[in-house]
């Protein structure tokens, strides 16, 4: 399989624009969580992220304590096969996830269940709440 | 809690999906690009087909040997007192390991962990005792949740 290949000014252009997105999407969510009763939000850890294509960076990881359990927002990775890229949000620690997935061309979210399947609501504040229950109270 | 042994248990999940979509990627394609043409010889679009099958199976098998050496390693690492048989049964890993816990870890949890140790038994020994069927994420939800009860190896 053949792998795209960048200039390094191209890779760091993409990786900044990434990690913005990834800075809004964390900012959002902690600002959704903010009058929902017992929840909190650890300081925001940074992981390290190896792609072929863009090679090691820094993400921030998201991490919600709530009375029903832990939640993390996780990136992936940039550069996932179709230019999409992909955070995973899941409960801790049972792993129920859904996916979130943003196309190059497009400006929001796409969440995809584990079978692969779009769930096809619009990426706000009401659906993450409803998502996040749902994940946690997953048996 | 361990942070630990539930990234153990989510990189299996990983390997599943790669290889999952390794060979749907193959299937798919198998007329379309010329796939057969880079495999190994004697392997036809009929093999890949049973693998897709058994994918599921297969990784939970994964899935569990993975937790068992999760447990061994808790054992090993958190009681070095405790003398761990080498042929030792996954029954006693998972009862010896609950009950060390303080608190112990609870029967209902400790029952589906047994839940999923028969559906891998069942997957083994395919004339065995007949076990309800499990998911792979419901599997991997089950031993995740019961790692998470082990302290992480010192």
């Amino acid at each position: 399989m053949n792998t795209q290949t960048f200039d390094p000014e191209t890779i760091s252009q993409i990786v900044q624009e990434w990690q913005t997105t990834l800075a809004q999407l964390m900012k959002d969510v902690s600002e959704w969580i903010q009058d929902q009763p017992g929840w909190s939000i650890q300081p925001i850890s940074q992981k390290q992220i190896s792609e072929e294509t863009l090679g090691t960076y820094t993400a921030p990881v998201l991490t919600i304590d709530t009375p029903q359990g832990r939640l993390i927002l996780e990136p992936i990775a940039r550069m996932v096969f179709g230019g999409r890229s992909t955070v995973e949000m899941y409960a801790w620690p049972t792993l129920y996830r859904v996916r979130l997935i943003r196309k190059a061309e497009e400006d929001d979210w796409i969440i995809l269940t584990d079978s692969g399947i779009p769930l096809r609501q619009p990426w706000n504040r009401e659906t993450f709440l409803t998502l996040a229950q749902d994940l946690l109270g997953a048996e | 809690v361990s942070d630990i042994f539930g990234q153990w248990l989510r990189a299996v999940r990983y390997e599943y999906e790669a290889a999952r979509e390794a060979i749907a990627y193959i299937n798919r394609n198998w007329q379309k690009y010329d796939i057969y043409g880079e495999i190994t010889e004697g392997l036809t679009p009929q093999h890949f087909k049973n693998a897709a099958q058994n994918l599921e199976a297969i990784f939970i098998i994964r899935l569990f040997a993975t937790f068992e050496g999760i447990l061994k390693e808790h054992l090993a690492k958190s009681h070095p007192h405790i003398s761990v048989p080498e042929d030792v049964r996954a029954v006693w890993l998972i009862d010896r390991s609950a009950n060390l816990q303080n608190p112990h870890i609870v029967t209902p949890l400790r029952n589906r962990v047994h839940d999923v140790r028969r559906y891998r038994n069942f997957l083994v020994h395919p004339g065995g005792v007949i076990a309800n069927r499990i998911f792979f994420q419901d599997a991997l939800a089950s031993l995740a949740k019961f790692s998470d009860r082990l302290p992480d190896p010192l």
